[in-house]
């Protein structure tokens, strides 16, 4: 039923995606189709998610969600498919890949779906799908509404306690479409949405290429084969998803025939990206700014843009102003008097982040040349042999028309460094999208090289074969890691089979305090096997009786994990006798790290501590 | 990247004197790409003084 009913909202989506884009034609409609069907079911479902949470009933507990989903789509539909018909967009036919185009887009196209492969026979992986991105998922499902995430979360913030699994505050569109997938098809399916969005990305970069008087094919071969976009999308992460409303929204927005109806198009897919991730509120919001400047010449209000870009967030947004009085909250903001609680830029990691990219700041305008390849980074040899170039010289001569492409190019360009400068976020990934949109700057390689246009093509084509064969063989680990789930967890998510085994039902703490691996067991701990509820949170330092009156009522089990350094005395001072019990412990090493992994059992004594 | 056929009128555009430097300069960055992800990468991050990442490429995991 469940399967069923996930299916049908899946297919309303899509028919209702296909009724608003039914004027467009070719690769630019399926494009947009895909990322509004994202965009529209993950709307609906948020708002039964947040009706759920007014009303006290678990409204996306099982069926329920996707049915109520499919029948709003279907009768949104309907709406649409009333109006009366506009006049269909000529076909933009693509041109016929030349030999080398086909080279890189074969090899592009290969080493992408060996990697969905690889991850797809694999249980699902990667630090932030395991720690957040999937146990939201599960948990907006199995608690049915939008605060079912953030009710632990609440608790502890309303105690003054350091906030655990903090990213679970931020807004979860992409987490309930996703959530619905896993629950009527299991976590095999994990790997479905993003893979699907680097195959959307790679042709609107396609699209957006054609429009700037280019070529297709190699533009699109180079997203591809961006190793950052190859590895995530195996992996529950949302980057692509996020990417692919912002592509979708500019190609919408900046057609040299846009509409009124293509600027509010424009304005909902940038709002579905800021749904999507918190990370690309200021690039959605230059998207914003783009839409209000083309709206000059057309009919539409200001407040109804701002409107449409507001309304799939909304119930995020909402649930985290009743909750932490901030809709960005974990982000802690102060805008003049407004000062909006939150987490300290510490309390994320992500300045420390940049030592693990670059060994000082200064070294970031080179750090592509010498780039690593994982999920977290990775934009491959074409960005910078070809695509930078390219687009250099494209915004030094006049060669290419400076469209609203240009122009839209140019402002999340800007935007996006500004951003990762100002608050301050040094992770590759982040600059994902002006990465892929630069791309499309190399299906002019004839306009911008005259006459040396074959060297530059070679040159392209080599670039993106190393990128592939570096990145099979950054993909050889994952592919010769232990498919058993027990086997699979204990190597890639610092979980010992003796805590995966745990009962169904079981309550258990995962204490992050002495390595930030054991963020990467919340999932393994949630699902291995049958259902358990995990906790998340840090008592290093705390006496056993203060633990024990920290921990969520009903608490089991305590698991985690410590490095190395960390002395085994440190954990067991605040794990001690008789109020804990030591059921396990052992020592692992990989190829990279040591680390110790624990398991205690709550005493009766310790429970009885817990508030009431 | 289209092909001339013999019979075209225009003459192709002269390339300019300039494009030539920025293709050797592309051709030096993709061999420095390479060189920085093949088996050679820790003995040239010694070189210029930076600590070798924890894996490398091709050889060791």
């Amino acid at each position: 039923m469940t399967a069923l009913a996930t299916l049908l909202a899946f297919a309303a989506a899509a028919a209702f995606a296909l009724a608003l884009t039914r004027y467009r034609s070719g690769v630019e409609r399926v494009v947009v189709s895909c990322v509004s069907a994202y965009v529209a079911l993950a709307t609906v479902l948020s708002v039964v998610g947040g009706a759920a949470s007014l009303t006290g009933s678990p409204l996306l507990h099982a069926a329920s969600g996707p049915l109520i989903a499919a029948g709003s789509l279907g009768l949104a539909t309907a709406l649409l498919l009333r109006r009366q018909p506009g006049q269909q967009a000529p076909r933009a036919r693509w041109c016929r890949p030349a030999a080398w185009e086909l080279v890189a887009l074969v090899t592009g196209g290969g080493v992408l779906l060996l990697s969905v492969v690889v991850h797809a026979i694999h249980p699902p992986a990667g630090f932030d799908a395991l720690s957040y991105h999937l146990p939201m998922a599960r948990s907006l499902y199995d608690g049915g509404s939008v605060t079912a995430p953030t009710h632990f979360l609440h608790q502890q913030w309303l105690a003054h306690q350091p906030v655990g699994n903090f990213p679970l505050a931020y807004p979860g569109a992409f987490e309930v479409v996703e959530g619905a997938l896993l629950h009527a098809f299991g976590d095999s399916t994990a790997w479905l949405l993003q893979a699907l969005a680097a195959v959307v990305i790679a042709g609107g970069v396609g699209v957006a290429a054609v429009r700037l008087g280019g070529r297709p094919w190699f533009p699109a071969a180079a997203a591809l084969a961006a190793p950052l976009v190859v590895f995530q999308s195996g992996e529950a992460y949302d980057d692509l998803i996020g990417v692919a409303c912002l592509v979708a929204a500019l190609l919408v927005l900046t057609r040299d025939d846009a509409g009124r109806s293509d600027v509010v198009l424009a304005a909902v897919l940038a709002g579905g990206a800021a749904a999507t991730k918190t990370v690309m509120l200021p690039v959605s919001v230059a998207v914003l700014a783009l839409c209000l400047l083309r709206r000059r010449d057309r009919p539409v209000t200001w407040p109804l843009l701002v409107l449409v870009f507001v309304v799939p967030a909304a119930v995020w947004w909402a649930r985290d102003i009743a909750l932490f009085h901030n809709p960005f909250f974990p982000v802690r903001l102060s805008l003049g008097p407004l000062h909006l609680p939150g987490l300290s830029q510490s309390a994320y990691g992500l300045a420390a982040q940049q030592r693990n990219f670059v060994p000082r700041a200064a070294a970031w305008p080179v750090y592509p040349v010498f780039e690593k390849y994982s999920d977290t980074t990775g934009y491959g040899a074409a960005f910078v042999v070809v695509a930078v170039p390219a687009a250099v010289l494209a915004s030094l001569t006049r060669v290419i028309r400076r469209s609203w492409w240009w122009r839209g190019w140019l402002v999340v360009t800007t935007v996006s460094l500004a951003a990762a400068i100002a608050f301050p976020l040094p992770t590759p990934r982040f600059q994902l999208l002006p990465v892929v949109l630069t791309f499309a700057f190399c299906g002019s390689l004839g306009q911008l090289w005259p006459g040396r246009e074959r060297v530059v093509a070679a040159v392209a084509v080599v670039a993106v074969v190393v990128t592939a064969v570096v990145t099979v063989d950054r993909l050889r680990s994952t592919i010769s890691a232990p498919v058993a789930r027990g086997e699979f967890y204990a190597a890639a998510a610092d979980v010992e089979p003796f805590a995966a085994g745990l009962p169904a039902g079981t309550r258990v703490w995962d204490d992050t305090s002495w390595s930030d691996y054991a963020f990467a067991a919340v999932y393994p701990l949630m699902t291995s096997g049958h259902r358990r509820f995990v906790f998340v949170g840090a008592l290093a330092g705390v006496a056993p009786t203060a633990a024990c009156r920290r921990l969520p009522r009903g608490t089991d089990d305590v698991y985690t994990v410590s490095e190395l350094n960390v002395q085994p005395a440190d954990v067991t001072a605040v794990y001690a006798e008789p109020l804990f019990h030591l059921v396990a412990t052992t020592q692992r090493t990989g190829p990279h790290r040591t680390q110790r992994r624990w398991l205690f059992a709550v005493s009766t004594q310790c429970r009885a501590l817990a508030p009431g | 990247m289209s092909r001339r056929r013999p019979d075209d009128d225009a003459r192709p555009p002269a390339p300019r004197p300039w494009l030539r430097l920025l293709v050797v300069l592309q051709l030096l960055a993709l061999l420095g790409y390479v060189a920085l992800h093949s088996p050679l990468m820790p003995t040239i991050a010694r070189a210029v003084g930076v600590h070798p990442p924890d894996f490398c490429y091709f050889t060791c995991r």
